[in-house]
């Protein structure tokens, strides 16, 4: 017998309750289970109160935001000006040439002398006074590849310090002798911006940075030329934070992390007056 | 007969030990997720929300004057700087050489403070010798 | 006009200067700014809004069962009411989790580290006056100064900035202003600080914000050149007897400048 086979429009034709209309195939896969009523109030923004997500913010005064903006930005203005200055192009990928197509669509040719590209420097105005614009904290726990539960106390000791919970990092490529594998949580990152950036920088600055004996200051040739800052605390340094020093027996196992200092400065050189101007030091 | 095959269970504190190690990671790992700590979603009524967004815009519009007001202090102050770099550039050249320079390298002295709440003990620290000054 | 009643020289090396550098020394706000109502009342509904919304202390983690200070704590915070199904309750059955009633902020009181009386006083014995774990008792936020009103002292007003303000004959007061000679070409910032340590900054720690000028007042046959300055610690003590100064805030310096000078230069002075 000669079946038709299943897309032949003859037999659909044949069939009773044939719709006409052409079925609409979604480039994008829609969850409509979301969609639910139930789950409307999820829509809402995070800075709304019914949102399940609220969280207060301006819960008090901030004494390092109050010290930047009426101090601080105008003397910033006044130091990094220059007179005539006019904006500096940075260091940008650059073409191949135009005269074939193949050099038209290649990918762009990395910057000179650099690997990565610098942005413009403009003269100095109210609008672009450089401003610490976030502290990223990087904690790679290597003993967690062996241990996987020393990952819960390094993600708990950057919730103490920093009063957010931080997300798990994972492992992106396998390297045998350092027992990398790929997809395995070796440590924790976090990203401060607002309140919470300033008390840590305020913890950091007044309580932590002073005791420690050895640290002379942020090292001068730190920098990604884009006014980022960084330094690296060892585990003996973590002893000095008041959330952990008052509770050491319930952190047995301190693990050392590095902190990234971003601002808005477009040279390290800006970046670095901006945060010694914060009570960083450097040598 | 069903007495026999139904089995009453009480329930009671797990008698299992586990070694004072495991139970910190256990604290730790407590304490750190969300489960049972999270308080009860806010439900506000009609006229509390609108207190309440009142509030809010209140506020917004109180912190954007302020922010208005910084700003335009830093124009003027601004505008000053450019001025007397270029009068100074018209009356002595050489002098505008000397200054027309960036601060970059100037770092704050680490004894210059953010303000506290509360004054020390000693507000003011009087005692201080120059020498290399002057 | 202003250059008349202005314009002081301290050096009288060149006859008729035609740029001369002017110090603004602050002494910047050495406590926060007071809050006016308004902001302080924002915060504290903020704060409250923060205090309801926050996860359950997790005292299991700080006070361990069975030691002391799980004693001390339990002593202090007594469980909610709990929810017996058996009883009816007037304003929502109370959901406890954690022993927290999760629709209220947890009101939390923590066994303090020094010894308190009934009232709440702290207990003073001779060993607790420089131990750590005495109760800390913030200084007061309005000093000596203050109630004296002692203008020439660097504790008053500790939440605002101050500025240096001199007068050689207790009439006419100006900012600290130096000629810059001809002949020698020293940079304004030099000329300033020289002129402010010779003046009476011997023991004067200062910061000398910038070599540029932040501001100019320009007339005829003078210049003045505006350098900012910030006093970190040390004091301002004049050589001469006949120089007296002041530490102004801002809204005190029209009371004793030219007010057309001040009404040129009021945008360079900090509001707080």
């Amino acid at each position: 017998m000669n079946r038709t086979r299943f897309f032949s429009t003859v037999s659909r034709l044949n069939r009773t309750g044939y719709s006409t209309v052409e079925p609409v195939h979604h480039l994008v896969p829609i969850n409509k289970a979301a969609l639910r009523p139930g789950l409307q109030e999820l829509l809402l923004p995070k800075d709304d109160i019914r949102s399940p997500g609220y969280k207060p913010t301006n819960i008090g005064q901030d004494r390092v935001r109050d010290y930047y903006d009426a101090h601080l930005k105008s003397n910033l203005m006044l130091q990094l000006y220059i007179h005539g200055e006019e904006t500096t192009d940075g260091n940008k990928h650059r073409s191949w040439g135009t005269d074939s197509p193949y050099k038209l669509y290649r990918k762009m040719r990395k910057p000179k002398g650099l690997s990565r590209a610098t942005k413009d420097i403009k003269p100095i105005a109210p609008k672009n006074i450089p401003e610490l614009t976030g502290i990223n904290i990087n904690l790679y726990n290597r003993e967690a590849l062996e241990d996987s539960w020393l990952n819960i106390s390094s993600r708990l000791q950057i919730a103490q310090i920093t009063n957010v919970k931080p997300k798990r990092i994972f492992n992106k490529s396998n390297i045998v002798q350092w027992k990398c594998r790929e997809g395995k949580p070796c440590g924790c990152k976090v990203h401060l911006t607002g309140e919470d950036m300033h008390q840590f920088l305020s913890t950091l600055t007044e309580l932590v940075l002073p005791r420690i004996r050895t640290f002379q200051g942020i090292s001068k040739k730190s920098g990604d030329h884009n006014g980022n800052i960084s330094f690296g605390l060892s585990p003996e340094d973590i002893k000095f934070f008041p959330e952990i020093e008052n509770f050491q027996e319930l952190f047995p196992n301190l693990f050392g992390f590095h902190i990234t200092l971003q601002t808005s400065a477009r040279t390290d050189e800006q970046a670095r007056l901006l945060l010694s101007s914060l009570g960083f030091p450097f040598h | 007969m069903i007495s026999n095959t139904l089995k009453i269970t009480v329930r009671t504190k797990a008698t299992t030990t586990v070694n004072p190690s495991t139970q910190r990671v256990v604290n730790q790992l407590s304490a750190l997720s969300a489960s049972r700590k999270q308080p009860k979603l806010i439900k506000l009524s009609h006229e509390d929300l609108i207190k309440h967004n009142t509030i809010q815009n209140a506020w917004k519009s109180f912190t954007r004057k302020q922010e208005t007001k910084r700003y335009q202090q830093l124009q003027q102050q601004y505008e000053s700087i450019h001025n007397a770099m270029d009068t100074l550039k018209a009356i002595s050249p050489s002098l505008y050489q000397m200054a027309n320079k960036s601060d970059e390298n100037n770092w704050y002295p680490l004894n210059m403070r953010v303000p506290t709440d509360y004054p020390a003990n000693m507000p003011w620290v009087y005692n201080h010798k120059n020498q290399g000054k002057a | 006009m202003i250059r008349n009643t202005i314009i002081r020289h301290y050096s009288s090396i060149t006859a008729t200067p035609v740029i001369s550098s002017t110090v603004l020394l602050a002494r910047n706000p050495v406590i926060t700014r007071d809050l006016p109502a308004f902001e302080k009342s924002y915060y504290k509904y903020q704060n409250e809004l923060w205090k309801r919304l926050m996860w359950t202390f997790p005292k299991w983690f700080y006070y361990r069962g069975g030691t002391l200070g799980d004693h001390r704590f339990k002593e202090l915070n007594k469980p909610p009411v709990y929810n017996n199904p058996t009883m009816e309750f007037t304003d929502g059955r109370p959901e406890i989790r954690q022993s927290r009633d999760r629709r209220f902020k947890q009101e939390l009181r923590l066994p303090k580290t020094y010894k308190q009386a009934e009232d709440g006083s702290e207990i003073v014995d001779e060993y607790s006056s420089d131990s750590l774990s005495r109760k800390i008792n913030p200084n007061s936020r309005v000093t000596q100064a203050d109630e004296k009103n002692d203008t020439t002292s660097l504790e008053r007003k500790l939440s605002r900035s101050l500025y240096l303000v001199i007068s050689e004959d207790n009439k006419t007061w100006t900012f600290p202003n130096f000629a810059v000679s001809q002949e020698h070409e020293i940079p304004l910032h030099k000329v300033a600080e020289d002129g402010i340590y010779n003046l009476g900054g011997q023991g004067l720690n200062y910061y000398n914000v910038s070599s540029k000028p932040c501001h100019v007042i320009s007339s005829s046959d003078n210049n003045e050149f505006f350098i900012k300055s910030q006093i970190v610690s040390g004091q301002f003590k004049p050589a001469s007897s006949t120089v007296k100064f002041m530490w102004l805030a801002k809204e005190e310096l029209p009371k004793y400048l030219n007010n057309d000078y001040y009404n040129e230069i009021q945008h360079l002075l900090n509001d707080i």
